[in-house]
């Protein structure tokens, strides 16, 4: 049951993490020049009608106050109407999530399921032409930024091949470039992460013990190096999936997909306090889980890390 | 053997990434084509790509995203919001392209010879989405909600009241004369809305998730962040329009909108910069045009407290500046150079009488001489990201070639917004749109002002008489009027008039009838495919 504690105690430190990080970004917001009253009604409205929409946000308020106010309403699970189209927050998060959800999960599994197979064996076969090669190719995935490798995809596959759609969310098919351009720097990091945790592991005693003893080099890998060489991947995998939920803004603009890095993108832009508010409260919420998440796998995995203490 | 595989991965990701690089076609046209024309269509279209065999519905692809679809609503509407607004209703004048205005749902109207009276006859058997029949109540309703908003100051100005003579006519009582008034009614303010569904649909609130006019397209879902879908009005009074299925489809990504209509994920793409439509003449199923929009991108000069250049700084920054290079570098020579802060399509729009400045940069360097200035920094507040910055740049480096140490305060809208409306800077390049398309529209800087009252122009006041002087009057009898304040913004350097802005559409090349409108408005109803 040390992992039921331990997960409560972790989500329990969720809340001043939150506290925190909403204090500084309503700050940081609220002292940001802001004429959304006038760039909303226009430019010939009058006085009267700016200060009564101000007054309706709150903007006449002292920052604390409004502050709490806002966080008196987190907590009864009211996080407000956008400023910007008065559209409920939690229903236009709840709306975009899954977009996000499906492109970070194909991304993760897709950086995953090629990632680590060609690290592993790249360790094995350690300074061999396929060792370079997928060194290289990490390296080059690495140094390519999405919004360059998402156009040049769009470029050769919708465009000059017309294979795939450049844009949007309706087909499935739309969802095959997004994921691979948002894992192809995961795809970097799972390559190298397991390269090199695999080199550790297979250096260890007990390898050479299991191999001494007569093993097969496929039991030795599979069974005994594998599952230790796992654990900083995981943790890995973890921050990747987290960054993905909160990070894919480049790659939902390129691909046109309707997300939440869409949805916070443009409302920092149009100064949307209560979007850009609630859409940062629900991705520490997720990544917290995550990393949450993680942390148990890893438990699991190594019998050697006690949650308890 | 390493080295070989190595350099042979080297090579093919190379040629990968100049293949996807390069162009589409080999030889992309020269030089601009029919520049400072109102229209231009790609000379090159070969008939290639997208065949449009029985296709009834388009796709256009926009960054900005139309979020309210009742112009009369206290939350008021903006530009973007026009893309919906412009085909769910309809006014009763429309303003087309050219900025001339046609009847539309007013078949007719007078005005009395004081200007105080407008009296419109109203077309019979006009229908709403819902089969009901327009009124004359539904006018009055309309004017009136409208007139009571956040834009009626703005749009439909000196507007006392609207009075049912009978089942089709209209009368409006000005409280003083107006020579723009019916560009107001032609406005998105103008667009008649049904009384009788405002109070079934429980008012605004009701009114703006499910809007309902007398337009060609029905309105049928807006998704947020995704697109909105409009359906063609069957019982429409022109008749229905032959494109049945409209989807705006919000797309912010700019590269991605070129990208996705040339792989014909969309059908149109909205307001695509000069340099990406010159870009589309080489491109078999694309065709772009463009016209002058109602917008002037004006540099404004700060004459006020605590931005007190004097006159002679401020005229060497006048002399200073190449407009040319200007229009090359932004629009690569479409635009249309202003010498006043009008576009030339506006009503009022003086042609003869004006003093003009011409770009004299020895000039320039002899007012330096002669002003206060002595190598303070100067700076440009213009919003980063758009057409301006690179407008502004430009400037930059024209005014520290005459030995003006200059800035560029390159900020985000709301900032920019900010700082201009508390007028808290020393020269700002802005486009100032104006849906009036009247000369009485240049008054709109000099009101903005409602920060503070001390940074005020010199001759502020003047000019603003000026113009009501020009606004009350109908004709030629206005033109003085505008000449002299026109002359007045000239002599004082308060602002420097760039060029005329720019709307432009890209197509494919199968679609017909998607030509720019001065207003950026998209009419579906004038769309066809080629047979």
């Amino acid at each position: 049951m040390s992992w039921i504690k331990y997960a409560l105690k972790r989500l329990l430190m969720l809340i001043p993490v939150i506290l925190c990080v909403t204090l500084i970004l309503y700050t940081i917001l609220s002292l940001a020049p802001n004429g959304l009253a006038r760039q909303k009604l226009g430019q010939d409205a009058s006085e009267e009608q700016i200060y009564a929409l101000e007054e309706e946000m709150g903007l006449h308020d002292p920052i604390i106050v409004r502050y709490v106010k806002y966080m008196a309403g987190v907590c009864r699970l009211d996080f407000g109407v956008s400023w910007i189209n008065s559209n409920n927050v939690l229903n236009e998060f709840a709306h975009r999530l899954p977009y996000t959800l499906l492109i970070a999960v194909l991304s993760v599994l897709f950086a995953v399921g090629v990632g680590v197979p060609l690290g592993i064996f790249s360790a094995i076969k350690q300074y061999s032409l396929f060792d370079y090669g997928s060194t290289f190719v990490a390296m080059l995935l690495f140094s390519m930024p999405a919004f360059w490798l998402g156009t040049m995809c769009q470029l050769l596959f919708c465009v000059t091949l017309g294979l795939l759609p450049v844009a949007g969310d309706k087909t499935w098919t739309c969802f095959i470039l997004p994921p691979l351009i948002l894992g192809a720097n995961t795809l970097a990091s799972m390559i190298r992460m397991s390269r090199t945790s695999m080199l550790d592991v297979i250096k260890q005693d007990y390898i050479r013990t299991a191999r001494s003893k007569g093993a097969a080099e496929g039991a030795v890998i599979l069974r005994h190096a594998m599952r230790n060489s796992l654990i900083p991947v995981i943790t890995q995998v973890g921050i990747c999936f987290a960054g993905a939920i909160g990070g894919a803004v480049v790659t939902e603009s390129i691909f046109g997909i309707n997300g939440v890095g869409m949805l916070l993108i443009n409302a920092v832009k149009s100064r949307d306090v209560p979007i850009v508010m609630g859409t940062v409260i629900f991705v520490t919420i997720i990544v917290g889980v995550i990393n949450l998440i993680v942390d148990l796998i890893c438990a699991v995995i190594d019998p050697r890390i006690d949650l308890a203490s | 053997m390493k080295k070989k595989f190595l350099a042979a991965l080297l090579a093919t990701a190379m040629l990968l990434g100049v293949s996807a690089c390069g162009p589409k076609d080999p030889a992309p046209s020269a030089g601009a084509n029919n520049p400072g024309g109102t229209q231009s269509t790609a000379p090159n279209n070969q008939g290639g790509g997208t065949t449009a065999q029985g296709k009834d519905s388009v796709v256009l692809a926009t960054s900005g995203e139309p979020i309210r679809f009742m112009a009369q609503s206290s939350q008021s509407c903006s530009g973007d919001d026009n893309l919906v607004l412009s085909n769910v209703y309809d006014c009763l004048l429309f303003l087309e392209p050219n900025g001339e205005l046609t009847p539309a749902l007013a078949e007719s109207y007078e005005v009395s010879e004081d200007g105080l009276t407008y009296t419109w006859h109203l077309r019979k058997g006009v229908k709403f989405h819902d089969g009901s029949e327009m009124t004359a109540e539904d006018v009055k309703f309309t004017f009136d909600l409208g007139a009571a908003g956040p834009i009626g100051a703005a749009l439909f100005i000196n507007l006392e009241s609207t009075e049912v003579v009978d089942d089709s006519t209209v009368v409006m009582h000005l409280s003083a004369p107006y020579a723009a008034f019916p560009y107001g009614v032609a406005s998105r303010l103008g667009g008649i809305i049904s009384k009788a569904y405002f109070d079934k649909v429980g008012g605004e609130d009701g009114y703006l998730a499910a809007p309902m006019g007398t337009g060609p397209y029905k309105f049928v879902e807006a998704v947020s962040g995704s697109h909105i879908t409009l359906e063609a009005f069957e019982d429409y009074w022109r008749g229905p329009a032959p494109i049945k299925t409209a989807t705006i489809q919000i797309v912010s990504d700019t590269n991605t909108q070129v990208l996705g209509l040339q792989n014909g994920d969309y059908d149109a793409i909205r307001n695509p910069s000069i340099e990406v439509c010159t870009r589309f003449d080489s491109v078999d199923n694309v065709d772009w045009n463009y016209t002058d929009s109602t917008g002037r991108i004006t540099l404004y000069l700060a004459a006020w407290g605590g931005h007190d250049w004097d006159l002679n700084f401020r005229k060497a920054v006048q002399c200073a500046i190449n407009k040319d290079d200007i229009n090359t570098a932004t629009n690569s020579g479409y635009a249309t150079i202003l010498d006043i802060d009008m576009c030339p399509m506006y009503g009022g729009y003086p042609t003869e009488g004006i003093e003009t400045v011409k770009y004299d940069p020895d000039q320039a360097k002899a007012y330096l001489a002669q002003s206060s200035y002595n190598n303070e920094p100067y700076s440009i507040l213009v919003q980063s990201g758009t057409t301006y910055e690179a407008a502004a740049k430009i400037i930059q480096a024209q005014l520290m070639a005459v030995g003006i140490n200059c800035q560029v305060n390159a900020v985000d809208g709301q900032t920019k917004t900010s700082l201009q409306t508390n007028r808290d800077f020393d020269a700002l390049i802005g486009e100032n749109l104006s849906s009036l398309v009247d000369a009485d529209g240049v008054k709109s800087f000099f009101l903005f002002n409602r920060g503070d009252p001390t940074r005020l122009y010199q001759r502020e006041e003047e000019l603003c008489d000026m113009f009501a002087q020009g606004a009350i009057l109908q004709g030629d009898a206005r033109l003085p009027y505008y000449v002299d304040a026109c002359n007045i913004i000239t002599q004082e350097a308060y602002m420097v008039p760039l060029y005329n802005g720019i709307i432009t559409v890209a197509h494919n090349a199968a679609l017909q009838g998607a030509d720019a409108h001065c207003l950026g408005n998209f009419n579906f109803y004038y769309w066809s495919w080629a047979k």
